[in-house]
C-alpha cells in the first residue's frame, strides 16, 4: 500500500506568502508624486487603467494637484463627467484648505452616495480593480473611492434548468448584487442576514452568506464560516469551487449541498433554517444542509395542489429505484433467475435475445454507456445542430441495433426506461450520481444475480446512513425517523398542515404557522341562499 | 490519504470475489431450455419410464424476430428418452441437447394411464426435488399414452401445454396441482386428477387437415397414489362441488311445471364442510351454496312469480344433491378418501382422528354418513323476466291483452 502515499505535500506545492495575499509595501507619506509612482508600478502595465492627474481650479485651491484612477469601461462615464464638471472644476469660493473639496464633494452629490475613504493604497487598488473610481489629492492621506462601477450584466431571465408551470419564473443571474436583491424582495425582515466574504487570491471573488437569524441555527453558520475560512485558492470562478471544499464527504457519489437557480427555492430554504452561499459570477448559489428527500422535492410541488404534488412525489420515489436498479434487476433475473418471469414474458424475452451475440451484462453496459454518451453529447453539442444527436440516438442505437440483432429489444426498453427515470429526479446532481452507481450494481448483478443487487443496495444504504451534510443525517427524516417531518417526504402535506419547520439541528422544531380553521360554508348558507 | 487507502482496500476486496465467483449459475436466457410440460409414461419394459419434455422454441417465434428466424415449423418441440427412472431419462435427454434444461416454467405434468396405475410416487418425488419446479404446476392423467398430448394442434394458444394450463386455470377441468397431491400424502395419498384424452378431428383452422384436440373426459381416482378408477364427467361435477372448485357450471333441470328444460348457469358457488360426531359415527355435512343465472328456458314457467322461482330452486337443489351424493358414494365404495375428509377429521375431531387414523379407510367406508345441504338461488333471470314467447294459456292471455 506504500505507493499510494508517495505524493506528499512537499515545498513544491506549498504556496508562498506572496501567493496567498497580495501585499506589496506601501509608500509612507502622502506626497502625490510618490503615491502616483507606486500606483503606476502596481497598475500601469495594464493599458485599460486610466490615470488622470489634474489640478483643481478653485480660486483658493488653484494648482492643487489631484489624481483620478479608474478602469476604462468599468465605470459610468456620465457620472464621472458630472462629478468632474460639478465638483472638481466649479469655480466658486470655498473654504480654504483640503477640507473644502471634501465638503463640496460629500455634501451635495446625492448621485455619488456611497463614497468611501481609505488611507490604504492597497485597498484602493483593489477597489479600482472592482470598477470603482479613486480620487486622491496631494498631501491628503484620505483616498476617496467612488462607486461608479457600471458593468454589463445579463438581464434576469426565466429559469431554464428548474422550470415550473405555476411558480415564479425568474432565475438568478451572474451578478451577486442583483441576486441578493431578489432574496431581499421576497424576505423583508431585518433578521435576513448577509455576511460578505472574499475568496481567491487573484479573483477576489465576493461571496455572501445568507441566512435568517433566529431560524437558522447558529452552529450551522459557525460551521459554515469555519469551513469556508480554510479555503485558500488562486481563484473562485463558481460556487462549485467552494462546494468541494466544504462537503462533509468529498468522496461520496451523492451531492451534499444543493444548487438552485431559483430565488424562490433559496427563500423557501432560508425560511426552513438553511443557509445559502452566493458567489459572485455564478447564477447558482449553494444551499446547506441537504438531505436525500430534499433532492426529490421539486419547486413545482409547492405550487401545485397538494394532492397532485403528492402523487408526483410518490412517482419520483418509485423512479428513483427504477433508475438505480432496473438494468441490474433485468440482468439478474434473465441470467440467474428466469423462473421469476411469467412464462409468456420469458418466452418473449428469450425470443428477442435469441440472436444477440453478447451476454446480457455486456449488452446492458454497452447500451448504458452509449446512452450516457448520447446524453452528454446532446448537452455539449451546439444548439443549432442539436437535432443530429436525437436522430443518431434514435436511429442508430434504437432501431438499427435491434434490427441488426446486435442488441435485443427488451434491453433497449430497459435502458430508455432507466434514462427517462433518471430525468424524473428533479435535481440533476442526484440523477447523475444514481446513473453512476448503476454501473457497479450492474456488474454485481451480472456476477452474483439478485444476491449481488441486494448486497449493492445494502452497501449504498450503509453509506447513506453514514453520510451527513453539515451535521444533518443525509436520510433524515427517514433515518433517524422523525414522524413529524414526514409531511414533506413521500407526501407533500397541504400548507395548512405544515405547522412546524423542518428539523435540521438540535431537538426542537418551531412552529411556522398558526393553526387555522379551514374555510367552511357559514351556518345557514351565504346571503341569498 | 486514509480515505484513499480505505477506498483501495474496498476496491480490492470487492474485485477479488468477482474473480473467484466465476458466475456459477449465470446462464443467458438463450442458453437455457424452458420446459413447459412434462409427459411421463410407463416404458415398454417393466420398470422403465419414458419421459417426454415439451418446450417452447423462442428462436422460431417469427413474429418477434422478423426475417431472422427461419419460417415454417412449430414454435415448440419435444425431446424424449427412456430410462429406469425419471432422473435417468432426464439426464439422457440433457446429454443430447445443447441447452441447459430449466424446470422453472414447468406448469403442466401429464402422466400416462399405465404409469398412473403403477403409482405416481416417482413423479411427485422428482418434482419435489427440483428446486425450480413449481408446486403449483398442474397434474393430469392422459388416456393412453401421455406424450400423444404433445402432438395436439394448439389452435388458440401458442403451445399445446398452454391449452391444459389455461383449462385448469379456468377451472373447466379438475385442476389438481402437485401441491394438492403432496398434501394428500398423510391421508393415504388419495386424490383426484383431471383426465384428458386426445381425439382426431378435422380442423378448419388448419385448412381442413386432420389434427388432434384435447378432450376433458372426467377424473382419475387415486388411491394410495395409484390410479384405481375413474369418475365420469357428471360425477366429476359432483366432486368439484365438494372440492369447492365449481365455477362456470351449466346445470339443466326439468321445469317443475311443464317438464321442459331450463338451463341455469352457476355464477357463484361455495361449499362448506362441517363434521359432527354422532356416537360411533361421524356425520359430514356438506352445505353447497350456489347463485344461478337463467341461461335459457324452454318452459312456460313465469319467472316473475316467486312461487315458481322457488320451485326451480327446489328442482335445482335436488339435482345438485343427487350429483354430489353420487360422487361421495363412489368415494366410499372405493374406500378412497379423495376429498381428504381425513384432514377435516384431524382439524375438527382431533381425538377421534387419533383413534381412527390407523384404520381410516375402514372407518371412512363404514362410519361416515354424508349429508348434503344444497342451497341454490336463482339470482338473475336474464334480460327479460319471462319468456318472450308468451305461453298460450287462455286465462293469462285474456288478462294481459
Amino acid at each position: 500500500m506504500k505507493w499510494i502515499r508517495t505524493v506528499k505535500y512537499t515545498g513544491r506545492y506549498r504556496r508562498s506568502p506572496a501567493d496567498t495575499k497580495w501585499s506589496p509595501p506601501e509608500p509612507r507619506g502622502s506626497a502625490l508624486s510618490e503615491r502616483i509612482s507606486w500606483l503606476e508600478r502596481q497598475l500601469a502595465h495594464s493599458s485599460d487603467i486610466v490615470f488622470r492627474p489634474f489640478a483643481a481650479e478653485f480660486e483658493a485651491e488653484a494648482g492643487h494637484k489631484g489624481l483620478i484612477v479608474y478602469v476604462e469601461n468599468m465605470i459610468d462615464t456620465s457620472l464621472l463627467e458630472l462629478m468632474i464638471h460639478n465638483g472638481l472644476m466649479r469655480r466658486e469660493p470655498s473654504l480654504p484648505g483640503d477640507a473644502s473639496i471634501l465638503a463640496a464633494e460629500n455634501g451635495k452629490r446625492s448621485a455619488l452616495a456611497g463614497v468611501r475613504t481609505t488611507t490604504s493604497l492597497r485597498h484602493a487598488v483593489l477597489a479600482v480593480l472592482q470598477g470603482q473610481l479613486l480620487l486622491l489629492f496631494d498631501d491628503q492621506p484620505d483616498i476617496r473611492i467612488y462607486p461608479l462601477r457600471k458593468v454589463e450584466t445579463r438581464a434576469i431571465t426565466e429559469s431554464t434548468n428548474e422550470s415550473v408551470i405555476r411558480g415564479p419564473r425568474e432565475a438568478f443571474v451572474e451578478d451577486i448584487d442583483t441576486n441578493l436583491t431578489m432574496i431581499r424582495r421576497r424576505i423583508k425582515h431585518p433578521a435576513l442576514t448577509t455576511e460578505q466574504l472574499t475568496f481567491g487570491t487573484y479573483t477576489h471573488t465576493k461571496a455572501m452568506l445568507v441566512y435568517i437569524e433566529g431560524i437558522c441555527k447558529q452552529e450551522l453558520v459557525r460551521e459554515m464560516k469555519k469551513r469556508l475560512g480554510r479555503v485558500e485558492i488562486d481563484g473562485v470562478l463558481g460556487s462549485s469551487y467552494l462546494e468541494e471544499y466544504i462537503e462533509d464527504n468529498p468522496y461520496s457519489p451523492f451531492p451534499q449541498l444543493q444548487h438552485t437557480e431559483r430565488p424562490d427555492v433559496v427563500s423557501a430554504s432560508l425560511l426552513e433554517g438553511r443557509i445559502a452561499l452566493f458567489v459572485d459570477g455564478t447564477p447558482i448559489p449553494i444551499l446547506a444542509p441537504l438531505t436525500l428527500p430534499m433532492l426529490l422535492q421539486a419547486s413545482e410541488d409547492y405550487y401545485q395542489r397538494f394532492i397532485a404534488a403528492t402523487w408526483i412525489r410518490t412517482l419520483r420515489f418509485f423512479f428513483l429505484f427504477v433508475t438505480l436498479l432496473f438494468p441490474s434487476i433485468y440482468i439478474a433475473i434473465t441470467t440467474f433467475h428466469p423462473e421469476m418471469l411469467p412464462p409468456t414474458l420469458l418466452i418473449t424475452v428469450a425470443a428477442a435475445r435469441e440472436t444477440t451475440p453478447f451476454p446480457a451484462l455486456v449488452e446492458a453496459i454497452l447500451m448504458e454507456l452509449s446512452f450516457e454518451a448520447l446524453r452528454e453529447g446532446g448537452l455539449r453539442i451546439p444548439k443549432a445542430i442539436g437535432q443530429t444527436v436525437s436522430i443518431i440516438g434514435a436511429l442508430i442505437i434504437g432501431q438499427a441495433a435491434v434490427q441488426a440483432g446486435i442488441v435485443s429489444a427488451p434491453m433497449v426498453i430497459v435502458v430508455s426506461m432507466t434514462g427517462i427515470a433518471s430525468f424524473i429526479i428533479p435535481h440533476f446532481d442526484l440523477g447523475l450520481s444514481l446513473r453512476l452507481l448503476r454501473f457497479p450494481i450492474m456488474i454485481m448483478a451480472g456476477a452474483f444475480g439478485l444476491l449481488g443487487v441486494v448486497v449493492a443496495i445494502i452497501l449504498i444504504y450503509i453509506h447513506l446512513i453514514n453520510l451527513r451534510s453539515f451535521g444533518t443525517p443525509y436520510l433524515s427524516p427517514l433515518a433517524p425517523l422523525r414522524p413529524e417531518d414526514l409531511k414533506d417526504v413521500l407526501v407533500r402535506a397541504p400548507w395548512w398542515k405544515m405547522r412546524t419547520r423542518p428539523h435540521l439541528h438540535g431537538t426542537a422544531s418551531d412552529q411556522r404557522e398558526a393553526a387555522i380553521k379551514l374555510p367552511q360554508l357559514p351556518e345557514g348558507g351565504w346571503d341569498g341562499d | 490519504m486514509a480515505i484513499r487507502r480505505t477506498l483501495l482496500r474496498l476496491a480490492v476486496i470487492g474485485l477479488m470475489p468477482m474473480l473467484l465467483a466465476g458466475c456459477w449459475s449465470r446462464l443467458e436466457v438463450n442458453d437455457r431450455l424452458f420446459v413447459s410440460v412434462m409427459y411421463v409414461d410407463a416404458g415398454a419394459d417393466e420398470g422403465e419410464v419414458k419421459l417426454t419434455l415439451g418446450f417452447a422454441l423462442p428462436n422460431r417465434m417469427t413474429s418477434i424476430q422478423q426475417g431472422i428466424a427461419g419460417g415454417g415449423g412449430n414454435p415448440y418441440g419435444t425431446m424424449s428418452n427412456t430410462g429406469p427412472s425419471i432422473a435417468v431419462a432426464f439426464r439422457r435427454i440433457q446429454a443430447n441437447i445443447p441447452r441447459q434444461i430449466n424446470w422453472g416454467h414447468t406448469r403442466v405434468v401429464v402422466i400416462g394411464d399405465k404409469l398412473a396405475r403403477q403409482g405416481i410416487r416417482p413423479v411427485l418425488e422428482f418434482i419435489t426435488r427440483q428446486p425450480a419446479m413449481q408446486l403449483k404446476g398442474f397434474i393430469f392423467i392422459a388416456q393412453g399414452e401421455a406424450h400423444r398430448l404433445s402432438m395436439v394442434t394448439p389452435i388458440m394458444e401458442r403451445f399445446p401445454s398452454e391449452i391444459l394450463r389455461e383449462l385448469a386455470a379456468q377451472k373447466s377441468i379438475m385442476n389438481t396441482t402437485a401441491r394438492d397431491l403432496l398434501m394428500s400424502e398423510p391421508f393415504e395419498g388419495d386424490g383426484l386428477i383431471g383426465r384428458i384424452s386426445v381425439d382426431e378431428v378435422r380442423l378448419i383452422s388448419e385448412k381442413g387437415k386432420k389434427g388432434l384436440t384435447l378432450n376433458n373426459i372426467g377424473t382419475g381416482i387415486l388411491r394410495n397414489e395409484k390410479l384405481v378408477g375413474y369418475l365420469s364427467a357428471s360425477e366429476q361435477r359432483g366432486a368439484m362441488w365438494v372440492k369447492d372448485q365449481m365455477e362456470n357450471a351449466l346445470v339443466t333441470i326439468q321445469s317443475p311445471t311443464d317438464g321442459q328444460s331450463i338451463d341455469l348457469y352457476v355464477n357463484q358457488a361455495s361449499t362448506r364442510i362441517k363434521l359432527k360426531q354422532e356416537g360411533e359415527r361421524v356425520r359430514i355435512r356438506i352445505s353447497v351454496r350456489a347463485t344461478d343465472d337463467v341461461y335459457s328456458s324452454n318452459s312456460a314457467l313465469d319467472f316473475q312469480d316467486p312461487q315458481q322461482i322457488r320451485q326451480i330452486q327446489q328442482a335445482l337443489n335436488e339435482q345438485l344433491k343427487e350429483r354430489i351424493e353420487r360422487a361421495l358414494e363412489r368415494s366410499q365404495q372405493l374406500g378412497a378418501d379423495y376429498f381428504q375428509f381425513g384432514s377435516y377429521m384431524e382439524w375438527y375431531l382431533p381425538s377421534l382422528w387419533k383413534q381412527w387414523k390407523m384404520d381410516w379407510r375402514r372407518h371412512y367406508e363404514e362410519d361416515v354418513i354424508f349429508e348434503v345441504v344444497p342451497e341454490a338461488k336463482v339470482a338473475r333471470t336474464g334480460a327479460i323476466r319471462s319468456s318472450y314467447w308468451k305461453p298460450i294459456t287462455p286465462e293469462e292471455g285474456k288478462e294481459q291483452r
